[in-house]
């Protein structure tokens, strides 16, 4: 009598233990597609590949000269941030700063680093949950002023785009 | 031999649940395959975007007219695929993008595209070129019209934006044409007005629209009629030839012409070279102006006037799609899993246009 209970309790116990595998793999299943379907995906190589596009479209259209040109730091900020925001889809947040260098003829070497612009749109608590994609480029106006003692007035341009992971 | 029923029964259960659980199995192994290949397909979606964009294939100047002998012209086809403009990054060469809108049917691109990347039978992919502003045109009264510029990025109202507006009018009895400029500026909601006061009420006409938003270029044209569309090329540095239909003789056209660019238009009265066994019509054109304008790679159509059903007509002839090109690789009837797209900015021909590659994969067919 003792035996025919043990048995029929193995029974239960090995059907339990597949029941519970069972359960977990089709929750699984049914889980991992769904995050392929529900989202578009938006991967870091699109991001970089807008980080460039605006960095060129910022250069090549002249849009930099204009910005960097205007005297009032207001609007500088204005336009640029009105320009960036029309260019990056929904969701893209930036941070955006020019320094200011002069650089020595001798040396060749970028000193008395300043930073005169800086924008963002991104919201400090969004920070850790973004992937993120940075250029670096060093852009000189054709305005720039060549100073008595052969140095030259140049920027940095540093654009790093945000989106949030999924 | 109760123990040994026991020991069958639960030998029995183990075996249908193995049963069950096999097919699940492979759905299970398989979304991890899926997993991993949805990584490589952001790489690989990557890789045909720089390669597109980013380098000009082989030779160098392929779609490019090349001459064969002192009357013969020939297209140089592609060995290898990328349709960046020689020397620029971020400028793709419009002689390329013609070439593939004129043999849409061909196989060409498919094939290179999948030899260069080793995409053969992985992929399904979408490549395809936008203005990278959506510039909508009304008319509330006659020779005013309403201009609206959206980002078709951001799909936020463009404001700030100049708007400079050609309008082509035709007149009806001599068949000449004469061009009408206003300029104006959008406001907050991306939206101005155009209007022309002295331009003729009533006639056939043709209104170009030229947005300029620190310098990126977008247009769009409205029509007060439906225009006849006739293939149009740009031969060489000087020349503009088109292809006229069949119904329609030489002698029924003006050899006025213009040449509308992103920076205006020129109105041409010139020699007009004719091939009556070809039913071809070039106007050839020794101004500098225009030389200038054609040099620089910026000429968007060309419109011209003639004779058809016994009234006067423009016809137009683009050199690039009036329409935003797309080509699809592979059956777009296949069920999808996963895709990747990569987006970025790009100038062709001194407007700015959104170069989109999509790449999709796991399909069935």
């Amino acid at each position: 009598m003792k035996k025919r209970r043990k048995g029929q309790g193995r029974i239960t116990e090995a059907i339990l233990a597949v029941a519970l595998l069972i359960s977990f793999m089709l929750a699984l299943n049914f889980i991992a597609p769904m995050q392929l379907h529900s989202i578009r995906r938006t991967s870091y190589y699109e991001l970089r590949e807008l980080t460039q596009s605006l960095y060129q479209c910022l250069e090549t259209t002249g849009a930099l000269e204009t910005i960097l040109t205007t005297q009032n730091p207001e609007f500088q900020r204005q336009l640029l941030n009105q320009l960036v925001t029309a260019l990056l889809p929904p969701g893209t947040y930036y941070n955006i700063t020019i320094e200011k260098v002069t650089i020595e003829e001798a040396t060749g070497i970028p000193q008395n680093p300043s930073i005169i612009l800086t924008i963002s749109n991104m919201p400090a608590e969004a920070k850790e949950e973004c992937e993120a994609a940075t250029i670096r480029a060093m852009y000189t106006p054709i305005t720039s002023e060549i100073t008595t003692q052969q140095s030259l007035t140049t920027y940095i341009i540093y654009i790093t785009l945000y989106r949030v992971t999924e | 031999m109760r123990a040994t029923l026991e020991y069958i029964t639960a030998a029995f259960i183990l075996f249908a649940i193995f049963m069950v659980i096999l097919p699940n199995i492979a759905s299970i192994t398989r979304n991890m395959a899926r997993g991993l290949e949805s990584t490589s397909i952001d790489e690989t979606a990557y890789s045909t975007y720089q390669l597109l964009s980013k380098s000009p294939g082989k030779p160098e100047n392929w779609g490019h007219i090349t001459q064969v002998t002192s009357t013969q012209y020939r297209v140089i086809d592609p060995n290898s695929i990328g349709l960046a403009l020689k020397g620029y990054e971020a400028a793709l060469d419009p002689e390329k993008v013609s070439y593939l809108v004129l043999n849409n049917e061909d196989a060409l691109l498919i094939y290179e595209l999948i030899k260069d990347l080793g995409l053969e039978g992985k992929y399904i992919i979408q490549v395809k070129i936008s203005k990278i502003f959506d510039i909508t045109i009304s008319e509330p009264d006659v020779n005013k019209f309403g201009v609206s510029i959206v980002s078709r990025l951001s799909g936020m109202p463009i404001q700030g934006a100049n708007v400079s507006g050609y309008l082509i009018c035709l007149n009806e009895t001599t068949g000449s044409l004469r061009s009408y400029e206003e300029l104006n500026v959008t406001n907050a909601a991306g939206y101005c007005t155009l209007t022309f006061s002295e331009a003729p009420q009533n006639s056939e006409q043709l209104l170009i629209v030229i947005a300029d938003y620190f310098g990126l270029k977008s247009w769009a044209l409205k029509t007060s009629r439906e225009l006849l569309a006739i293939d149009g090329d740009l031969m060489d540095d000087i020349a503009f030839s088109i292809a006229l239909p069949q119904t329609l003789s030489i002698e029924q056209l003006s050899n006025k012409i213009a040449i509308v660019t992103c920076s205006g238009i020129t109105l041409l009265d010139k020699e007009a070279v004719v091939d009556q066994l070809n039913c071809t019509l070039t106007i050839r054109s020794e101004t500098y102006n225009a030389i200038k304008l054609m040099q620089s790679g910026i000429e968007i159509l060309g419109v011209i006037t003639g004779v058809y059903d016994n009234e006067w007509k423009l016809f137009i002839a683009w050199r690039l799609p009036i329409n935003t090109p797309q080509w699809v690789i592979g059956s777009t009837s296949s069920y999808s899993q996963y895709s990747s797209t990569i987006r970025g900015i790009i100038e062709l021909s001194r407007c700015h246009y959104i170069l989109e590659v999509t790449l999709e994969g796991g399909y069935r067919k």
